[in-house]
């Protein structure tokens, strides 16, 4: 074995080691690039670096993407039109067996085209729809499952903020990276939804049917209800489809929208809005100083060598693109019980970007099943955050065993689906390659 | 120490908040004036670039204060009281080095750009100095804050949070994207 991949691997293991005493990631990923820069390019590269990279990517223009979606789902939470996004489904679906969770992968898939954070779509359904299934004897396990799994479209469905970190770890376009989670995050729910179907006949007793009493809204009402919502969506991602608007730009103006929807209907202050805007900067901050993070240990790893000596080895080993997405995906399914989604984006993409490139796989491709397996992970047991963001936001009334009983099926649902993104890459690349802009 | 620092945090905060209106309304603006009057708002993307800059450098003292930075706490949530202890010192030395190291990159940039009076090259030319020397205090608080704590936790105090709701929404928005 060659120097250069000792280097990396010990630098891989000192981040996973480092990281696991429960320091802070983005020091874990900085302290070791930052030694490891000194160790291969000596003081002056590691002074250039400093001085350079944490402004170059701070004020890059693409990446101002990041704090206009979290800025644009926080005003929709705060608008709160998930209660009526929840109505509408439940109008839609309610009286059906199994219906109530199917209203929530709707519900909850809609609000992901608004909100890209999957932790705040789980926690704000645990409110409103736990309680309602519960209410009509489903299973609280599999329901507590349900809204935890379906919080997970938010990393797919646009605006996805993992995908926009994707984008800045591997340099693909973050606006084709956005238009391409839009099918597989559709096609998720469309599986979610016929996985349910499935599961209730299955197994009966998880969904009473039991004649559920649904607000009396007529259509035409509720589309009336849900239509600055639906408005919001549609010129954000059509912005960002037609080339009329960058990423960042759509951001603004989803939350701007979502920030009138909001004074309209009297759900916001100036010092509820002064509150949103510094937790939304709070929030940016952590994920850019970890992304820093990130590209400081990535950039060790180019310069000392251990990308090219990764990259020839696994060229040497003649793995075919399936075999390799067979070996990434398990990787990450393993990675994803112990670790949380960002870490495991941050620690192993610069590495294994520049593997799959070198095997023919396109970025945006690559880019969709990161992001997919990322979805897993975060509903994988004993480390699954959306599932501890469900049982937090319950308050006591989902306990562990349940959820993580309940979530099975859910996992299965999700297996189902990565394995239609590896034998199908059209689901990915077919919409970005349609794009105007 | 514990005072200054800490209205430093506050007084960083507001300049962020500050920040974060000015790239949504710039952008708003930009994308208007393309949509409406056909053509772009002059210098829209340089000033949301350095508004995002001084944003996000200047609210990381207050996430590190606030303890919100992204941890993997399955082994060390199970680690004796005195294990947590020592990595928790440790963990915060690190935090000492980055910061400080990235405090000083920040400042020898900003100095340079001071030195050449740099200005943005758009349409509407606006300077970049001052909002390096914005971006480099951001870091500058930020390394101070990692200081306090470090203290702090040499004095065996442990450092107060000033709020945990606070707290408890960025981990929200952020631990898992």
């Amino acid at each position: 074995m060659s120097d250069p991949l000792i280097l990396g691997g010990v630098g891989l293991l000192a981040v996973l080691l480092i990281g696991a005493i429960g320091v802070p990631v983005a020091y874990a990923l900085m302290s070791v690039g930052l030694v490891g820069m000194w160790y291969v390019g000596g003081m002056t590269f590691l002074e250039t670096t400093i001085k350079l990279l944490p402004y170059d990517v701070m004020s890059n223009y693409s990446f101002a993407v990041i704090p206009m979606f979290i800025l644009m789902g926080a005003l929709a939470s705060t608008a709160d039109i998930t209660t009526e996004l929840y109505s509408f489904a439940n109008r839609l679906l309610g009286r059906v067996r199994g219906g109530l969770l199917m209203a929530t992968v709707v519900a909850s898939a809609i609000f992901a085209a608004i909100s890209g954070s999957t932790i705040v779509n789980a926690g704000v359904f645990t409110r409103i729809a736990l309680p309602e299934m519960r209410k009509f004897g489903y299973d609280t396990g599999v329901s507590a499952g349900c809204v935890a799994a379906a919080g997970t479209f938010a990393a797919l469905i646009p605006p996805s903020i993992s995908l926009v970190i994707v984008g800045m770890l591997t340099e693909a376009s973050i606006g084709a990276l956005l238009i391409a989670g839009i099918l597989p995050g559709m096609l998720t729910a469309g599986i979610y939804i016929i996985g349910i179907g499935i599961l209730v006949r299955i197994r009966p007793s998880i969904a009473p049917l039991k004649p559920i009493e649904v607000e009396r809204i007529s259509y035409g009402e509720a589309f009336l209800s849900l239509g600055p919502t639906i408005l919001l969506m549609f010129i954000v991602l059509g912005g960002i489809y037609t080339g009329l608007m960058f990423p960042s730009s759509a951001g603004a103006v989803g939350a701007a929208g979502a920030l009138a929807i909001a004074l309209v209907r009297k759900k916001i202050n100036f010092v509820k809005l002064w509150e949103v805007l510094r937790s939304v900067a709070g929030s940016t901050a952590i994920l850019f100083f970890v992304i820093i993070g990130g590209l400081l240990f990535s950039r060790f790893l180019t310069f000392g060598g251990f990308i090219h000596e990764i990259t020839a080895l696994v060229a040497e080993m003649e793995l075919t693109k399936v075999q390799f997405l067979i070996v990434l995906s398990l990787v990450y399914l393993v990675l994803g019980m112990f670790m949380d989604t960002l870490s495991i984006m941050l620690i192993t993409i610069p590495f294994l970007f520049p593997i799959a490139s070198s095997l023919g796989i396109d970025e945006i491709w690559f880019g969709v099943l990161v992001v997919k397996l990322i979805e897993i992970a975060a509903i994988t047991p004993p480390v699954g955050l959306n599932l501890f963001a469900v049982m937090g936001a319950s308050e006591g009334t989902v306990k562990s065993r349940d959820i993580m009983r309940g979530i099975l099926p859910f996992i299965i649902f999700e297996i189902v689906t990565l394995s239609l993104l590896i034998w199908f890459p059209e689901i990915a690349t077919w919409l970005p390659s349609k794009m105007i802009g | 120490m514990n005072v200054t620092v800490k209205a430093l945090i506050r007084i960083a905060l507001i300049f962020s908040g500050l920040c974060m209106l000015l790239m949504l309304s710039v952008s708003v603006a930009d994308v208007v004036a393309y949509l409406v009057l056909a053509r772009p708002f002059p210098g829209a993307n340089e000033m949301v670039e350095v508004a995002l800059a001084v944003c996000v450098a200047m609210t990381i003292a207050f996430a590190h204060h606030e303890r919100a930075h992204v941890r993997v706490d399955l082994i060390s949530q199970q680690f004796p009281k005195k294990v947590a202890r020592v990595t928790e010192f440790f963990s915060l030395i690190l935090a000492v080095a980055c910061t400080g190291l990235l405090a000083y990159g920040a400042w020898k940039m900003a100095v340079a750009s001071v030195h050449d009076r740099e200005t943005a090259v758009t349409l509407y030319s606006f300077p970049i100095y001052p909002w390096k020397v914005l971006f480099a205090f951001g870091f500058t608080v930020a390394a101070a804050e990692s200081v306090r704590q470090l203290i702090l936790a040499c004095l065996g105090k442990s450092t107060p949070d000033i709020d945990t709701s606070e707290d408890d929404q960025l981990k929200r928005n952020t631990t898992n994207v």
